[in-house]
């Protein structure tokens, strides 16, 4: 207990340094500054440095600094420029956009990447777990922006079946209950499928060769020995076992589907976090990105911590110190 | 059993979306697509131009500015009176426009507005040309009107028309000091336009419905407004060739070539008050000479660009004046592409070949140089590119070799402010005043825009003058003059003033559709459905 306590202490220290860093990197690069994304030939200096003013840049970057520590000190993570309210408040709005896609695609991902992978090793050597393996080789290479694009060709556009973008229908205030559930999973699925394929290749694939490597310990050829059914020693004795690797795989892929993707969210139109950060860059919201960045890299760090914790959970020889 | 009952489910809830489609098509609403969300609805907060597109259609202005940038239709303003010396107008407001609480819009608005419009610390983005230019604004009563300006010059009109009219009872409870740092303006707008806003989700969705008790009980024809925000331009077009988006704002070429005959969408091109240029760093000395420049623009074949890599959706460009501005001079022919004439002017200006080696050379201040140089383009500009490499090969004929580098649009901008650059393909997008002095003037090459360094005197004086010309035929005996000093010196190459193409569904009138370089929405409450 105190072990995970420090951890997290340790993971907040961390990723406000990560923050602490690219605040300051932001304000080095050369293109990055604030007159830039104002560029206007009737824009005189005049104009230009009250703006400053406004936004607090005409200070010290060493004050700008303090500044923002307070904001981060008030749980407020700094004050957006281009949302006018705290980062936080914008984080929160994004994160359940970003969940709402994600949970989906995590559950989609390791239900559907450890299933694969189980049956790919049961059929080892054979035609099917060849073509299974090669496959998870094609998925895995597939760039997600290319992917959104061609299910949104195949299953809106030709077929008409799900809407390509948002999470919800122009008239989704007009709808009753049902209905609404409806919309919003019409709306969730080429997004979290889209989401979903990459790393489940990446599990189906892990997990087949976590599979084999157990199938080939000795105490597998003892359950043989003694006569036990293939199934009860392939689900009961190896799978378990073979599993406790892939938890390492959800300690990675957690913030993959809870920090939100740039490119998905992008393509899809779903405000999330990966939409909020990718603007923020582009719009030189300083303030929303360092607090970003500041919240993905705690999520990045939580979810290891996730993953120690759940191993010394599934995995008795594993003790945490 | 379990599977039954599943399916069944399943089956109830298809019919019920399927039923809740028919009735959202039954109702009067179009969806228009767009890439980008707006940044508020405080028009003195917003910085981009679809903001104000989609503004426009909600706040009332004193004054509808006409296609020719030089006329004004009545709005909230019935009528106007200059007064004898012209440093004077008094506008007569309508009685019947209320905000959407209720409160009738009054002179104080605009008086307020005024204030908001020049205030330093709102530091609104255009807040320049109204401050120098205007002395004050007064309300002499509800519906009475007076703008005092501090001399007389042809854009008084344009100028007080430009500040957005905002509800006084509403944006004076927050302290002007707090704006930028206050979400409140975006909770609830209130508005007086034929539209107003019923949702606003960031980044997904706004939602404008007619307002009930707009003046003119006509207008707007169409109920619903719905702006569908898809950041991704393949989705976006394929949702508008599906008929799930009904206007968009703008279409590669590319895709308009292609479904030129589709039966379910119809494409409006209409020209832009912008333009694509070259511009030639004149202090880098190869650049420094008029006639090099002139064999530059003789040399680089526009029509050529424009045809292969434009697909024709562009007109050539001759001055900085595009060709649909009142100012823009039309005795002006564009330089054509004549390869012995730029071969000509580049020997009358010293360059030749003399080593052989397949490039131009000159003694420049006793020192051999190679007529070398590199264009610069940002990155995100996939035209720009494409022009710069056509260009490296018409000057590659003349024997003048031509790098291409491409930066990132923030970096790409601070070489250009900086001068620190040979040559640069850009675009200007043009005021609706006709004004060179921030571009071209010498003054404006040490704080101003004037990245080439562009020095002519005559050129400053005839500018100078004209800029502040009252009288708009006058001046335009001097613009014309003006653009002819520009078109010798050929500061830029001018390539082509771009066409804007807009897409709009079958389900609307076209003939009741007016789009212009003012905005794609220009009379949106006049457009009907079929």
């Amino acid at each position: 207990m105190l072990y995970i306590l420090k951890r997290i202490v340790n993971s907040i220290f961390l990723s406000f340094g990560i923050a602490t860093i690219v605040f300051f990197l932001l304000r080095i690069l050369p293109s990055a500054s604030f007159s830039d994304i104002y560029l206007n030939p009737r824009l005189s200096e005049d104009v230009l440095s009250r703006l400053k003013v406004a936004y607090g840049l005409d200070k010290p970057v060493l004050i700008q600094f303090l500044n923002w520590l307070k904001e981060i000190l008030t749980g407020n993570l700094g004050f957006s420029f281009i949302y006018r309210k705290p980062v936080i408040n914008c984080i929160g709005e994004a994160i359940l956009f970003t969940l709402t896609i994600g949970i989906p695609a995590l559950i989609l991902s390791f239900g559907f990447g450890i299933f694969i992978g189980v049956q790919s090793a049961r059929k080892r050597g054979k035609t099917v777990d060849r073509i299974l393996n090669l496959s998870f080789l094609i998925l895995y290479s597939i760039p997600s922006f290319w992917l959104g694009i061609v299910l949104i060709l195949i299953f809106s556009y030709t077929l008409g079946i799900f809407p390509s973008s948002g999470l919800r229908s122009i008239n989704f205030n007009e709808m009753n209950f049902f209905e609404k559930i409806f919309d919003m999973f019409m709306h969730i699925v080429l997004p979290s499928t889209t989401l979903s394929i990459a790393p489940m290749a990446a599990i189906a694939r892990f997990t087949r060769n976590t599979m084999l490597n157990v199938l080939s310990q000795t105490y597998i050829k003892t359950a043989k020995a003694k006569g036990l059914d293939e199934r009860t020693i392939f689900y009961r004795h190896a799978l378990p076992n073979a599993l406790i690797p892939v938890i390492t795989l959800f300690g990675l892929y957690l913030p993959f589907f809870f920090a939100g993707s740039i490119v998905v969210e992008e393509i899809f139109s779903i405000p999330g976090i990966g939409k909020l950060m990718a603007d923020s860059i582009f719009q030189r919201d300083y303030p929303l990105t360092v607090g970003i960045t500041l919240f993905v890299s705690f999520i990045v760090i939580i979810g290891n911590l996730i993953s120690d914790i759940l191993y010394s959970i599934f995995d008795p020889r594993i003790r945490l110190k | 059993m379990r599977i039954n009952h599943l399916l069944l489910f399943f089956l109830l809830l298809t019919s019920l979306f399927f039923t809740s489609c028919r009735r959202a098509q039954k109702q009067n609403y179009i969806v228009i697509g767009s890439t980008i969300d707006i940044d508020s609805f405080n028009p003195y907060l917003s910085t981009s131009l679809f903001t104000q597109d989609l503004l426009d259609r909600v706040y009332l202005r004193l004054a509808i500015e006409q296609e020719d940038y030089r006329t004004f239709k009545p709005l909230l303003a019935k009528r106007w009176e200059w007064s004898k010396d012209s440093t004077q107008i008094t506008f007569y407001l309508r009685n019947d426009v209320f905000w959407t609480d209720g409160v009738k819009t009054t002179a104080y608005d605009v008086e307020f507005s005024f204030k908001c419009a020049t205030s330093p610390e709102v530091a609104w983005l255009n807040a320049e040309d109204i401050t120098r230019n205007i002395e004050y604004v007064k309300a002499l009563n509800e519906t009475t009107l007076v703008v005092k300006y501090r001399y007389v010059y042809p854009y008084q009109l344009t100028d007080i028309n430009d500040v957005w009219i905002v509800p006084k009872h509403i944006y004076e409870k927050i302290p002007f000091s707090e704006w930028r740092r206050n979400g409140y303006f975006d909770e609830k707008p209130v508005t007086n336009g034929p539209y107003k806003v019923a949702r606003w989700e960031r980044g997904q969705l706004i939602e404008l419905v007619k307002n009930e008790n707009y003046f003119d009980k006509s207008y707007p024809k169409i109920e619903r407004v719905f702006v569908k925000i898809v950041p991704n331009e393949a989705n976006l077009i394929l949702q508008f060739l599906n008929g799930e988006i009904d206007v968009l704002p703008s279409i590669p070429p590319a895709v308009a070539e292609k479904y030129e005959n589709s039966p379910d969408v119809k494409f409006i091109r209409y020209p832009f008050l912008a333009y694509e240029y070259i511009g030639w760093n004149q202090r880098n000395p190869i650049f420094a000479d008029k006639k090099v420049r002139q064999a530059l623009s003789y040399g680089i074949n526009v029509d050529e660009i424009i045809k292969a890599i434009l697909k024709g959706n562009a007109v050539r460009s001759t001055s900085p004046f595009p060709s649909i501005f009142w100012a823009h001079n039309e005795k002006l022919k564009p330089y054509p592409y004549d390869i012995e004439k730029a071969r000509k002017l580049l020997h009358e200006a010293g360059w030749k070949d003399s080593d052989g080696d397949g490039i131009l050379d000159k003694i420049i201040n006793g020192k051999k140089v190679d007529f070398k140089f590199t264009l610069i383009t940002n990155a995100e500009n996939q035209t720009r590119k494409e022009i710069a490499t056509a260009v490296q090969n018409d000057l590659a004929k003349l024997g003048i070799k031509m790098e291409i580098q491409v930066y990132e649009f923030n970096t790409f901008m601070r070489h250009i402010l900086t001068k620190n650059f040979d040559a640069v393909i850009s675009g200007w997008r043009v005021a609706t005043k006709p004004d060179l002095t921030t571009v071209f003037h010498s003054e404006a090459i040490k704080s101003g825009h004037n990245f080439v360094s562009y020095s002519n005197p005559y050129f400053d004086r005839l500018n100078d003058s004209a800029s502040v010309m009252n009288n708009l035929n006058n001046a335009k005996i001097l613009w014309d003059k003006i653009q002819e000093i520009i078109y010798e010196d050929q500061p830029y190459t001018f390539l082509y003033e771009p066409v804007r193409i807009s897409g709009i569904s079958k389900r609307i009138k076209p003939e009741t559709v007016k789009m212009n370089s003012i905005s794609f929405l220009y009379n949106l409450h006049e457009w009907e459905l079929k």
